[in-house]
């Protein structure tokens, strides 16, 4: 198991590449949830605005 | 905010924004726009004569900082001189393009010229006419001087002078686009900058890699002729796409 | 099959709920494929005579570096289609993309120059490929860029539109040019494009992950999409019934 980690030696660049993979789709998705967030709280302030 | 309303009054601005004085009926024939828009434009840049010179200054400023920050070796610098003027060449593009419409817009001026009689491109055509005189041609003539000033030989020289000559007119245009998206928001001219300056590439590619192959004895036929097709696409379909993004800014 | 009023999903409205069906599904296709695509890339796939295992970077940088150009295209096709028929979906689809297009741009090159460097020595060469896909990355964040600088909803939507539209035309011109400038200068002649000599393997893997990119993609979209209609119709009576509902 190890010795597949280390990747003959390429450990460091291959999972460099896949870690970078991972943490841009992390970001992405995390924003996503963010902007979610933000465009629900868009919609309640608008239903405030207009009911006043 | 009708347009009306806002007529510029200052003294800077000839005709009052109106093709010809007055609003006419019939549409301006589309030269003769293009030779109004770019007179009236040359005039205002002729009352700010000390911009025009800054963008000498500043292509022979930026082309002098190369040697003091890469080596003053005189092989290694005929040999970028090419690059670090055409780089100059666009990033002194770039500093004027903001006011190509800005200070239309800012008083109304450009609004009138949306709705004039005149075919908008004809009219974005002059302006950007004007532009390229008063930044592009200058440089043009730079050039030689730029060459001698890297060591550059003749052949070399003459090249790289057609080149920017060709070359100009397309970042000219564009600029221009850029400059009409961009209108009015409160973006820097960093924005201005990330837009065109991609787009710049292939012109940057050709322009120097003309002066390039002279240098190296190659011909550069196929460049200059792939900078003379850009030229030729430039005024035929740029101002249809900057009349297109003045319009959208306005709608 | 009865014929699909498709037109009818051209309102954000009726598209809203569309996306939110369509989104989880393109999703857990996506990770399907993955998993499939890796664990043949990874335990099937045979070792590179040349590259060792350096070489298993290419099953997320091949398909990266596609997707960051097709999305491309079909960005521009939305903001072609915003233009042509004025419709606010379209571009808000074109805006739903761009973020996902220049995040595997940017993959693209950083798995690139991870790939370099152990087979060619650097981490950076200016060779065609990633060069284009650098200046693509610019043209990306530009069309970001522009989308933020612009209040007016409407008028960035047709702002990005053209610049979208101005960008993909001059893609082929860049890539064309950049080809040019890089042939000549045989001093970085090591180009990333000569892949492997490919084992069938190799190659399905890769195509298997292509999928798994796209269907990500359009899983990101769709729901982003969501997002921008719920901001853009915040004031309309059907996003507050929805919200107020969901509390």
């Amino acid at each position: 198991m190890i010795e597949w980690l280390k990747m003959g030696g390429y450990g460091y660049f291959v999972w460099s590449s896949y870690g970078m993979l991972a943490l841009a789709i992390l970001v992405e998705l995390m924003l996503l949830r963010r902007h979610r967030e933000q465009a629900r709280q868009r919609v309640l302030d608008a239903i405030e605005e207009d009911s006043s | 905010m009708s347009a009306h309303e806002r007529r510029p009054q200052s003294p800077d601005h000839p005709d009052d924004g109106h093709p010809g004085g007055e609003p006419r009926a019939e549409a301006l024939p589309a030269l003769a726009a293009i030779a109004w828009a770019c007179r009236r434009d040359l005039l205002l840049a002729m009352r700010s004569r000390a911009e025009l010179a800054l963008i000498v200054v500043f292509f022979v400023l930026v082309i002098s900082l190369f040697p003091l920050g890469v080596s003053p070796d005189p092989t290694l610098l005929e040999r970028i001189a090419p690059g670090i003027a055409w780089v100059a060449a666009l990033l002194a593009s770039l500093l004027s393009l903001p006011r190509l419409f800005a200070l239309d817009h800012a008083d109304g001026t450009l609004e009138q010229l949306v709705l004039a009689p005149a075919a908008l491109p004809a009219l974005v055509a002059g302006k950007v006419l004007a532009h390229w005189l008063t930044n592009g041609l200058p440089l043009v003539l730079l050039a030689p001087m730029a060459g001698v000033q890297f060591g550059m030989q003749p052949d070399a020289i003459a090249v790289l002078t057609l080149g920017l000559l060709l070359g100009t007119p397309t970042l000219s245009w564009l600029g221009a686009i850029g400059a009409a998206l961009t209108l009015g928001t409160r973006a820097g001219s960093a924005l201005l900058a990330l837009l065109v300056l991609p787009l710049a590439v292939p012109v940057l590619i050709f322009g120097a890699g003309a002066a390039e192959a002279v240098s190296s004895g190659l011909g550069a036929q196929a460049h200059l002729s792939l900078l003379g097709a850009g030229l030729i696409v430039g005024w035929v379909f740029g101002p249809l796409v900057t009349a297109a993004a003045v319009r959208i800014a306005y709608e | 099959m009865t014929s699909i009023h498709w037109f009818r999903f051209s309102s954000p409205a009726s598209f809203y709920p569309l996306a939110g069906k369509l989104a989880p599904w393109f999703g857990w296709a996506a990770a399907l494929f993955a998993l499939v695509g890796l664990a043949i890339g990874f335990f099937v796939a045979p070792t590179d005579y040349q590259q060792g295992e350096s070489y298993r970077i290419i099953f997320i940088h091949v398909p990266a570096a596609w997707m960051a150009m097709f999305t491309y295209l079909v960005m521009a096709g939305w903001s072609a289609a915003s233009l042509i028929w004025n419709t606010r979906l379209s571009a808000m689809m074109a805006q739903a993309l761009a973020p996902t297009g220049a995040m595997f741009a940017f993959v693209s090159l950083w798995t690139g120059a991870f790939w370099g460097r152990p087979t060619w020595g650097t981490y950076w060469v200016w060779d065609a490929r990633l060069t284009s896909t650098l200046i693509l990355l610019f043209l990306y964040l530009g069309f970001i860029a522009l989308r933020a600088a612009i209040d007016d909803p409407r008028r960035a939507d047709k702002a990005c539109a053209l610049l979208g539209l101005v960008g993909a035309v001059n893609v082929p011109i860049i890539y064309f040019s950049v080809r040019w400038w890089n042939t000549l200068h045989q001093g970085a002649s090591v180009s990333l494009t000569s892949s492997p000599k490919m084992a069938q393997t190799m190659l399905v893997a890769m195509l298997i992950m292509a999928f798994a990119a796209w269907f990500y993609t359009i899983a990101v979209a769709l729901a982003r999409v969501r997002h921008l209609i719920l901001e853009r119709e915040a004031h309309a009576d059907w996003t507050h019934r929805l919200v107020e509902d969901a509390r």
